[in-house]
């Protein structure tokens, strides 16, 4: 990794995290394309690194939010607990995918995520 | 106890969908947890994103673990990108009180459909 893609990976992981705590989407929809397009990863490996990125950013997110009385604990703990049936599906198939198949899905699904965004600012 | 049976039904739902997402991608699955959270289980919307966090920990820690038994987690990337926007993510929420509208949001929206069309085309 050069000296100049270092800095650009972290530069672009803060930019990342101020547009996830502004827009209240998770960072993984930035990293990702961040370690395919900057880092030069492969998109299953970045995605599995995406993965690893998000947990100190929703950590600190989650004890910032407990302070503030908004966590429901038991819920967010059974729905996480729950989630890992599906993590191993989802896990299965991004390895069995194609990997240029795999980043044009992940392509359409940031598609998918633009469209919601717009969709959320509709308002009276 | 019947609605009980229900929410567990529903956060089963949820749960499962996604984490589905979240390890065929490599995103959080906040997109799903949270407005699900509001419409089956009647959250505010504060408490659905609070909430969505902690369940989001526990799916990425999952997943990162599948990834790193059947794959490669590059460990030095994941912190490059990682703690810088942990300290991102502290200024875009004091920048959401201030700054958050409707034109930034679809100004977000537009840089988001950029990078998906660079993406398809890499």
């Amino acid at each position: 990794m050069s000296a100049t893609t270092v800095i650009l990976a972290l530069v672009l992981g803060f930019g990342a995290g101020v547009l996830s705590g502004m827009f209240g989407v998770g960072g993984g929809i930035l990293f990702v394309p961040t370690l395919v397009l900057v880092v030069g990863l492969g998109q299953l490996d970045a995605q599995a690194t995406s993965l690893a990125a998000i947990i100190p950013v929703v950590a600190f997110g989650a004890w910032q939010q407990h302070h503030a009385g908004n966590v429901r604990w038991r819920i967010g703990l059974i729905l996480g607990v729950l989630s890992v049936l599906g993590v191993y599906a989802g896990a299965s198939l991004a390895i069995a995918l194609d990997e240029d198949l795999l980043r044009k899905l992940f392509a359409v699904f940031l598609l998918v995520v633009a469209a919601q965004l717009v969709w959320s600012t509709r308002r009276p | 106890m019947r609605s009980a049976k229900r929410s567990l039904l529903v956060l089963t739902g949820i749960g499962v969908v996604s984490g589905f997402l979240s390890a065929l991608f490599g995103v959080g699955g906040g997109l799903v947890v949270v407005p699900m959270l509001v419409i089956f289980m009647g959250f505010n919307a504060r408490e659905a994103t609070a909430t969505s966090l902690a369940a989001i920990g526990i799916t990425a820690l999952a997943g990162v673990i599948s990834f790193a038994v059947l794959e490669d987690v590059d460990w030095g990337a994941a912190a490059l990108v990682g703690f810088p926007a942990l300290l991102g993510s502290i200024a875009g929420i004091q920048l959401q009180h201030r700054v958050t509208s409707l034109m930034l949001t679809r100004l977000f929206a537009v840089f988001v459909a950029v990078v998906a069309v660079l993406l398809f085309f890499e």
